[in-house]
This record gives structure tokens, C-alpha cells and sequence, in this order.
């Protein structure tokens, strides 16, 4: 009987810790956290989810960098694979990124984002663009 | 005598040396070889039919005229004109079902890098943009039928496209089922007049980093929002009317980052909220109509400097809605349907304050689910008490000159 709170606690941190995670967004529904702008253009759109996990959605990867400023650590970053070549959002801290004005994003913030070099080497390539990482965004 | 025949002769000859051969093209020739014989200033008369042509250039001013909207079709696959001539003239044609993609941006009617283009009387159906403008000057687009049915397609393009424009005249269009019905991205110095856009995915009208622009007497309406203008300065919007805008991110004007503009005459009927506002400043609101929104306004505690005037609130849920307690703007001599108020020297303008914000607007803003209780008898008891001694809404959101009847606008 001792036992139960214990592992109940346990139980309950343990279930909230899994129970973070990404949330499909509802495109031409949901708005914009940060520019309040209807989520359109799947190529671009972006989540955070916090630590309590609070669920924020963008539809520029500009967005959710400026967003990422008002937000303490251990929030979850995903951002769209630009390719569109795996279904699954990517981890923004890990993604490669490019910088065009001909992406043409919703807040002319231009930011592609690719699951890894291999698969951003053809666009870089035609446009002549330097490989960018979440540390080095603009 | 001679001297004046052979005057006379020049005074003739001349004006026909100059003017412009008419050239009649159908559906078995190729009109892309009609525009690459013609001459500048030429007339093309486009025949009726159906023409499988595709990415036509027009390089020389010519004027390009259908009869009865001669059909161009991309067949889901291709662009269909493109403009790179200046003082190019379109009218009376139709352009359809041009193809799509995520790399090139797909159009009807396309105009690159070009000045004193008139696109007119034109239909263009089921693009993914309709007409586009890049780099261009003094165009004008008016009288077109725009019309896609892009209800949830998310590769949908814009009705009208605009970037990195100046001074462009949208007139007396009508635009319907695409992404956005006119969007503009760096443009300046252009007018929208007289469009109507309705049934559009996301907003009717869309601003990006555009200043000195204005859009007055169009309609918007049934767009997942009105019109959003973003970080921009000095647009002028008159006499616009903006209705049936529901859901969740839905507004009638979306501002963000947006100063010294002016929002006059307009009318908002039935939107979730008339005007919403962040971070916008010295913004006159004067003289437009809320009636029977969700919210008429809300104004966030990052605007400052603007002045909302001689307006009327009519029919709305909520007035006003604000997430702070600061407010640095202006509120007077509007007409609030809720003033309960009394006016005893009879001069129209109310005694005592109106505080536009309820508390069930406060209550709702920070917890949404408390709106199960709006409209109880408990709601009526605190609205009363706070009347009475404000200790929630935010004391300097307030009207000082309320009026007692409405303005007629």
C-alpha cells in the first residue's frame, strides 16, 4: 500500500513524459502562435511543443524562431521537411536549412528545412546557397 | 496647289503608315506565331474556341482581344500567357486549369518584369494563381472573373499575386476559391478598388511589407479571414465592407505591425472579431459600423497612439477585448448599443464613461471555458458590480464622451 503514491507519482511523470509529442496541425484552420496568420503551406510550417506540453504551431520557420525566444529550455522544436520526403516532422536542432528569397515562404522568412545535406544538395546546388544548421539561422 | 495636295497627301498618308495591322488568329494556328509576326501596336483578334496552347510570350505591345472568351487551356499541366513586353493590352478571354506545383509558381496570366500592362474583362478559372504579377508597373487588372475552387487545397495559389510591385490599380474584380483573393508582397503605391472576394481559403486581402497602398469599397466575404495587413505602413482602408468571417483565427481585418494608416467607413457584420490589433500604432478607426461580431474589436496591450472614434458598436458579443491592463490609446465619442448611461443636459454625449471591455471578456480571454457561464444570471450580477466599482476591466480602457444616439453613417 506504501508503494502506490510512489509509483503513481512515477506513473503519472512518466505518462506526461511520453505524452509529449507532435501534434498534427490542421492546415487552413490553425492559426499562427506568433503572426496570427491561418497555417497554409505545409512545406513550411513548424511546432513547438513545451515542457508542459503546450502545443504551438507556426507557419514559417521565422516564426518559430522568434517564438523560441519567449520560451524556456526542454521544449520539443519540429519543423517540415521542405522535400517533403518523410512524413514525420523533423527535430529543428538537427535539420539543415537553406535561405532563398525564391522559396517564397508565408512570412518571407525563406527557410527550407531538410532532413539532411544529401537531401538539400540539389536545391543548393542550382541556387549556389550556403548549407545553414539551427545554430547558424539567420 | 501642288504644295498643298502633296500636304494633304502626308496629312493622310501618314496616320496610315502608322496605324496598327488588325490580325485575326483561330484555333488551328498558333497564336504564339501571330504574337512573334506582329508588329508593335498591332491588334490580335482572337477567334472563339477552345485552344490547347500553352505558355504563349507576348515580347511586343501588342493588343490581344478575344471574341465571346476564346478558351486557353493549360490542361492541368502548364502556365498559359505570359507578359514580358511592356503597354500590353488583354481583354476578353478566358484561361483555365493551369498545372501545379510547389517549385514553379503556376499562372493564368502572368506578367513579368513589365510596365502600363492592362489585363481586362478577362475570365480565368482554376488556377493556382490567377494573375501575376512580378517586378511590374502601372498595370491594371479590372473587370476579370477569378475563380478556382481551392475550398481545402493547400497547394492553392493566390487570386491575384502581386511582388515587388509599384503602383497597380485592382479594380472591379471578382475573385473567388483560392488561397488568398489579393495578395501583395512588397508592393507600393497601389490601389484596390471595387473588388469582391469572397469564398477565399485564407484571407480575401493579404498585405505583406507593403506601404502606401489603400483598398476602399470592396467585399469580403466568406474568406477564413477579411483582410490581413501585415507589417506595413500608410495603408488607407475606406468604405469596405467586411462580413460572415467565422472560426477560430477568423478576423475582418487582421492588423500586425502596422502604423500611421487610417480605417474609415468600413463595415463589419457578422465576423468573430471586426478588427483585431497587435502591435499597431497611431491607427485612426473612425466611423465604421461592428454590428452582430463575436467581438468587435480587440485590441492588444502592444498597440498604442491609436484613436478609435465616432464609430458604432451595435449587436456585438463583446465591444472590446484587451489582455492587459495598460492601454494607451484613444477611445471617444462612439455609440455603444450596451451604454447604459444618462445624458441629462441632452447634448448626445453620455455623463458618465463607458468601459468598453466586460468582464466576461477579461474572464474569457485568460480562461476560454468560462464562456459556458456568459449570458447567466451570475455573469448580469458581476457585470453590474463592476459597473459599479471596476476592479477587473482595465480602468483607462474607457469612452469618455459615449453617445446616446447613433451616428448615422
Amino acid at each position: 500500500m506504501k508503494m502506490y503514491l510512489p509509483a503513481l507519482t512515477l506513473l503519472i511523470f512518466l505518462a506526461s513524459a511520453c505524452g509529449r509529442k507532435y501534434e498534427p496541425i490542421n492546415y487552413g484552420k490553425d492559426a499562427c502562435a506568433h503572426c496570427k496568420m491561418t497555417i497554409m503551406d505545409k512545406r513550411f510550417a513548424a511546432e513547438i511543443v513545451n515542457e508542459k506540453g503546450r502545443v504551438f504551431k507556426f507557419d514559417d520557420i521565422t516564426c518559430l524562431k522568434a517564438y523560441t525566444a519567449e520560451l524556456t529550455t526542454g521544449s520539443l522544436l519540429f519543423v517540415n521537411d521542405y522535400a517533403g520526403h518523410s512524413a514525420e516532422p523533423l527535430d529543428a536542432t538537427k535539420a539543415v536549412y537553406l535561405h532563398h528569397e525564391s522559396f517564397k515562404s508565408p512570412m518571407a522568412g525563406n527557410l527550407p528545412a531538410f532532413a539532411d545535406a544529401a537531401a538539400a544538395k540539389a536545391l543548393q546546388d542550382s541556387l549556389g546557397l550556403n548549407l545553414l544548421t539551427w545554430e547558424s539561422l539567420p | 496647289m501642288t504644295c498643298i495636295r502633296t500636304i494633304l497627301f502626308f496629312l493622310l498618308l501618314v496616320p496610315v503608315g502608322l496605324s496598327a495591322a488588325v490580325i485575326r488568329t483561330g484555333p488551328d494556328s498558333l497564336l504564339q506565331h501571330a504574337l512573334d509576326r506582329a508588329q508593335p501596336g498591332d491588334t490580335i483578334l482572337v477567334a472563339p474556341g477552345h485552344y490547347k496552347q500553352h505558355e504563349i510570350v507576348v515580347r511586343t505591345p501588342v493588343t490581344l482581344i478575344g471574341e465571346s472568351y476564346p478558351v486557353f487551356d493549360g490542361e492541368n499541366k502548364y502556365q498559359i500567357l505570359i507578359v514580358s513586353a511592356d503597354n500590353v493590352r488583354i481583354q476578353g478571354i478566358t484561361v483555365q486549369n493551369t498545372g501545379r506545383s510547389s517549385m514553379v509558381d503556376m499562372a493564368g496570366i502572368r506578367l513579368q518584369n513589365v510596365s502600363r500592362v492592362t489585363v481586362s474583362n478577362c475570365r480565368v478559372l482554376n488556377t493556382t494563381y490567377g494573375i501575376y504579377l512580378q517586378g511590374s508597373k502601372f498595370c491594371v487588372i479590372e473587370n476579370n472573373e477569378i475563380r478556382s475552387s481551392a475550398t481545402d487545397e493547400l497547394q492553392a495559389g493566390n487570386g491575384v499575386h502581386a511582388w515587388k510591385s509599384d503602383s497597380l490599380l485592382i479594380r472591379n474584380n471578382k475573385i473567388s476559391g483560392h488561397r488568398d483573393g489579393i495578395y501583395f508582397e512588397f508592393v507600393t503605391g497601389s490601389a484596390i478598388i471595387g473588388n469582391i472576394s469572397t469564398n477565399n481559403v485564407r484571407y480575401g486581402l493579404h498585405f505583406m511589407f507593403s506601404h502606401n497602398d489603400g483598398y476602399s469599397r470592396n467585399t469580403f466575404r466568406h474568406n477564413g479571414a477579411g483582410v490581413a495587413v501585415m507589417y506595413s505602413k500608410h495603408v488607407v482602408m475606406v468604405g469596405n465592407t467586411f462580413g460572415e468571417h467565422w472560426g477560430d483565427a477568423s478576423y475582418g481585418i487582421l492588423l500586425k505591425d502596422i502604423s500611421d494608416s487610417r480605417i474609415e467607413h468600413n463595415q463589419f457584420a457578422h465576423n468573430t472579431i471586426g478588427i483585431f490589433m497587435e502591435g499597431s500604432n497611431r491607427i485612426h478607426v473612425l466611423r465604421n459600423t461592428f454590428n452582430a461580431n463575436g467581438w468587435a474589436m480587440r485590441v492588444q496591450a502592444s498597440c498604442e497612439g491609436n484613436t478609435i472614434e465616432t464609430n458604432n458598436f451595435t449587436e456585438n458579443s463583446f465591444d472590446v477585448a484587451t489582455n492587459g491592463t495598460l492601454m494607451l490609446n484613444t477611445w471617444r465619442n462612439n455609440y455603444w448599443d450596451k451604454y447604459e448611461g444618462y445624458d441629462l443636459n441632452r447634448d448626445g454625449t453620455g455623463d458618465v464613461p463607458y468601459h468598453p471591455v466586460s468582464v466576461y471578456s477579461i474572464l474569457s480571454e485568460r480562461i476560454p471555458s468560462t464562456m459556458i457561464l456568459y449570458r447567466s444570471f451570475l455573469t448580469n450580477i458581476i457585470d453590474q458590480a463592476e459597473k459599479i466599482m471596476p476592479s477587473i476591466i482595465p480602468d483607462q480602457l474607457r469612452d469618455d464622451s459615449p453617445q446616446t444616439k447613433k451616428w448615422k453613417l
